[in-house]
């Protein structure tokens, strides 16, 4: 079970290296995957790549919001000297997860990613339904 | 080599002239052995003889049993000797500068370990030194019990009270100035995002509330007037069910939105009536 979900994230990975010219391209902090959107901060300091790989995480990792994070592989100088983390709010908007109106719900976690080890990690600080017409 | 003659007294006993005789020759091979005159030592021998004396002599086996026998014992003096002098060369200036040696060797050593597995000394010593003044802020924490902060994405400040946090931030919100039992602000999050779109969240001590001020209306006046079931401080407030656990209150004021969630019914009416800001 686990070797298929790291297999669907590391290809979801692949694709967003794919994608991210597009996005950084466009200077959009808005990313749309099915139902799904993720909001990035507008002056956000995580590069096309961390963002992609935040979004992996955000749409696929189990771990999401329970301020654990991603089982990485371990790096010696984070064992030494803890992660060294960037820490931005990131807001996630799914859509039609109720029938009737407030249909969404738009959720905001802190989001920290190590700069060593690329460990993700997440923490739910609100959450609240909105009025939706998309989708 | 001329001999001074011994004088002694011829009415001595001949035990005494003898004893008297063996001090000479004691006396004589004192002296350092450039200086020690053994013709003088057997011309007192032989006086001793002619008295009537003794003079004790050695085989050639019995002197090199003896020399064998001294000269074990120098080598084992000369043992403990070099074991104490091994010991005292190492001052304790040469021994800190042998182990800063080595320490220096060992963090060298490392340092080259884990610059091949990052792919360079440069970034090594990025991720290293990057980690180091990490290590001694880790003490600054963004978020505290005692007093509530606001986080903005470049900026966070502690304030002692939610007043002096909005007067002072300019935040032109309604805000709960009074919270049921149990619950405080951990911090206020301000976060801009797409085209001016901002939105103020409250993050409480407890994850079964949630309270957002958004500038982005996602409900509409009319949906809200003609919904709304609670009124207060003039505000029409729109309460919704989502499910068996969760209620949602929502009002507009001043052009923002806010949402309120609660699993309890009582503390959201209750956050709501003892609103400030107006």
């Amino acid at each position: 079970m686990k070797k298929a979900i790291s297999f669907i994230v590391a290809t979801f990975i692949i694709f967003m290296f794919c994608f991210s010219p597009t996005a950084a391209g466009n200077e959009s902090n808005v990313y749309s995957f099915g139902n799904t959107e993720i909001i990035f901060e507008e002056l956000s300091q995580f590069d096309a790549e961390t963002k992609n790989l935040i979004i992996a995480y955000l749409l696929f990792d189990d771990s999401i919001g329970d301020g654990h994070g991603t089982n990485n592989p371990e790096n010696i100088i984070c064992d030494i000297f803890g992660h060294n983390y960037t820490t931005e709010t990131v807001i996630t908007i799914t859509h039609n997860v109720r029938e009737t109106q407030p249909t969404c719900l738009e959720e905001t976690y802190d989001v920290s990613v190590c700069s060593r080890c690329n460990h993700v990690e997440s923490t739910l600080i609100s959450q609240i339904y909105i009025y939706c017409t998309n989708h | 080599m001329q001999i001074d003659k011994v004088l002694i007294d011829d009415s001595m006993p001949s035990d005494k002239k003898i004893h008297y005789i063996e001090k000479m020759i004691v006396k004589e091979l004192n002296k350092s052995r450039s200086k020690v005159n053994m013709e003088k030592v057997r011309y007192y021998e032989r006086l001793v003889v002619e008295i009537g004396g003794e003079v004790c002599t050695k085989s050639e086996e019995e002197l090199s049993e003896n020399l064998l026998n001294i000269k074990k014992k120098a080598e084992t003096i000369n043992k403990v000797c070099t074991k104490h002098i091994t010991k005292s060369n190492y001052s304790p200036a040469k021994r800190f500068a042998i182990a800063l040696i080595a320490a220096i060797i060992l963090i060298f050593s490392s340092f080259s370990i884990y610059a091949v597995s990052v792919g360079g000394y440069g970034k090594a010593w990025e991720v290293i030194s990057s980690s180091i003044v990490d290590f001694f802020n880790s003490g600054k924490e963004k978020d505290t019990i005692n007093g509530i902060t606001i986080i903005k994405a470049d900026y966070s400040k502690e304030y002692d009270s939610i007043e002096n946090l909005v007067k002072n931030e300019e935040l032109n919100i309604l805000y709960p100035a009074e919270l049921p039992e149990g619950i405080e602000i951990k911090s206020i999050r301000s976060i801009s995002y797409e085209n001016e779109k901002y939105k103020i969240v409250f993050v409480f001590n407890k994850k079964s509330i949630s309270m957002e001020v958004k500038n982005q209306i996602s409900f509409a006046d009319d949906f809200i007037h003609n919904n709304a079931n609670l009124k207060t401080n003039n505000i029409d407030i729109y309460i919704i069910s989502l499910d068996e656990e969760s209620i949602e209150a929502v009002f507009h004021y001043n052009e923002l939105e806010y949402v309120i969630i609660s699993t309890d019914k009582n503390l959201l009416i209750q956050l709501i009536e003892k609103l400030k800001g107006f």
